[in-house]
């Protein structure tokens, strides 16, 4: 496994393409986790990603990412906080 | 002198007489049971370990009375999250949650991450600029807690399935009624808290390691990029018929800085190799990589692109 970091003023859209273009290198998404970003000197709230590498060639589906509602039937792949725009809040990704 | 000692003794005489009815109180825990007689109808005695002392030296007996506590101890647990998560929308157990969020962000020492992860109050508390609102704070602990009890549970639960495949003798009902208690308590807030609190300095460590190793971000891709992407990965898996060992090995090559396999690697792991190259590429290094596979011919053209 292995670490990326998605800056925290990004939109749900924004998070999601992020994503995304990690896993078109043959990865997928594990999970996230707020921290504040050290190397910029200010307390600025960043999510660091945990992915996985896959087999040469392999990309998985494409994401998803919504607000967490708790209406869907079936669970998401991943559920939990991430900044977004700044805020926090509890996403889903789904596939 | 005089004059202080006349108070402190009266205080300490105080102290004795107050207590003197609320010892159990003062111990810090349950009243003592050894001296009652183990009955039936004892309000110590519950229905499981009247079970269990009754029947529980017979195995089957023993494991037909753990499969029907689990699955009470289950369905209580669901009810419990269920409603647990119906507060959540209306707001009602706001306040006793978020300030148990504040208590154990409280607790944890050092690590942002994990005091955000868990307790989402790290923002407020290390002062940054991100704005975490009242509900957020609340959503995130609730869902943070339910994760970490489910994750206790499963712990406990394993070591109680496990037990039961032993004979009452290695696994007798005093050792399977402590065992369904906690397993109860592992489905309980403060249950949670305390899984976090036992399994956070340990996960922090790793965090930190990991997250310390030059952790960048991910690059942002425009949309023929992302074509391009797709494409070279695409020509890396084993179904492409045109990726041979020298196809590989001859990209590689033509790659800057080149790759240079050994020469007992096989395909798959010169294809590993390629595949780290492009996960690490940034966007305007995927065109030279793209121009190296068509020299190797491992692809014709990414016509995605």
């Amino acid at each position: 496994m292995y670490f990326r970091i998605i800056p925290g003023n990004l939109d749900l859209a924004g998070i999601r393409d992020r994503i995304s273009d990690e896993e078109l290198g043959a990865s997928r998404f594990v999970e996230s986790k707020m921290a504040q970003d050290k190397e910029s000197g200010a307390t600025k709230m960043v999510n660091v990603v945990k992915f996985v590498p896959l087999a040469p060639g392999q990309i998985p589906p494409d994401p998803t990412v919504t607000l967490a509602s708790g209406q869907s039937a079936t669970p998401p792949e991943w559920r939990g906080v991430m900044v977004v725009k700044g805020e926090a809040v509890v996403i889903e990704l789904r596939r | 002198m005089a004059n202080t000692s006349v108070p402190r003794f009266a205080c300490a005489v105080m102290v004795i007489v107050l207590c003197s009815g609320c010892m159990n109180a003062i111990r810090g825990g349950p009243g003592s049971v050894l001296d009652e007689k183990f009955a039936d109808d004892s309000e110590h005695v519950s229905d499981t370990a009247r079970e269990l002392n009754e029947k529980g030296d017979n195995k089957v007996e023993r494991n037909k009375i753990i499969r029907q506590r689990l699955m009470m101890i289950d369905m209580a647990y669901h009810q419990y999250v269920r409603k647990l998560q119906q507060e959540q929308t209306t707001g009602n157990l706001f306040s006793d949650i978020a300030d148990l969020a504040l208590g154990v962000a409280g607790t944890l020492t050092g690590s942002s991450q994990e005091m955000t992860r868990y307790a989402g109050a790290s923002a407020l508390l290390a002062g940054s600029s991100a704005a975490v609102n009242r509900r957020v704070l609340f959503e995130q602990t609730t869902t943070a807690l339910v994760s970490a009890m489910d994750a206790f549970r499963s712990q406990v639960r394993l070591r109680i399935v496990e037990s039961a495949k032993q004979e009452t003798e290695q696994y007798p009902p005093q050792e399977v009624y402590y065992d369904l208690a906690a397993y109860e308590f592992a489905g309980t807030l403060l249950g949670g808290i305390s899984y976090v609190q036992s399994t956070a300095e340990k996960q922090k460590k790793i965090n930190e390691a990991d997250i310390d190793s030059s952790v960048r971000e991910i690059y942002a891709l425009n949309v023929s990029q992302r074509a391009l992407k797709r494409c070279l990965t695409a020509s890396l898996a084993g179904s492409n018929a045109n990726r041979t060992l020298v196809g590989l090995n001859t990209a590689g090559a033509k790659l800057a800085p080149p790759i240079t396999a050994d020469a007992s690697a096989t395909a798959d792991q010169v294809a590993q190799t390629l595949q780290s190259r492009i996960r690490d590429a940034k966007p305007d290094e995927l065109v030279p990589i793209k121009q190296a596979f068509v020299d190797a011919q491992l692809i014709s053209d990414c016509k995605e692109e």
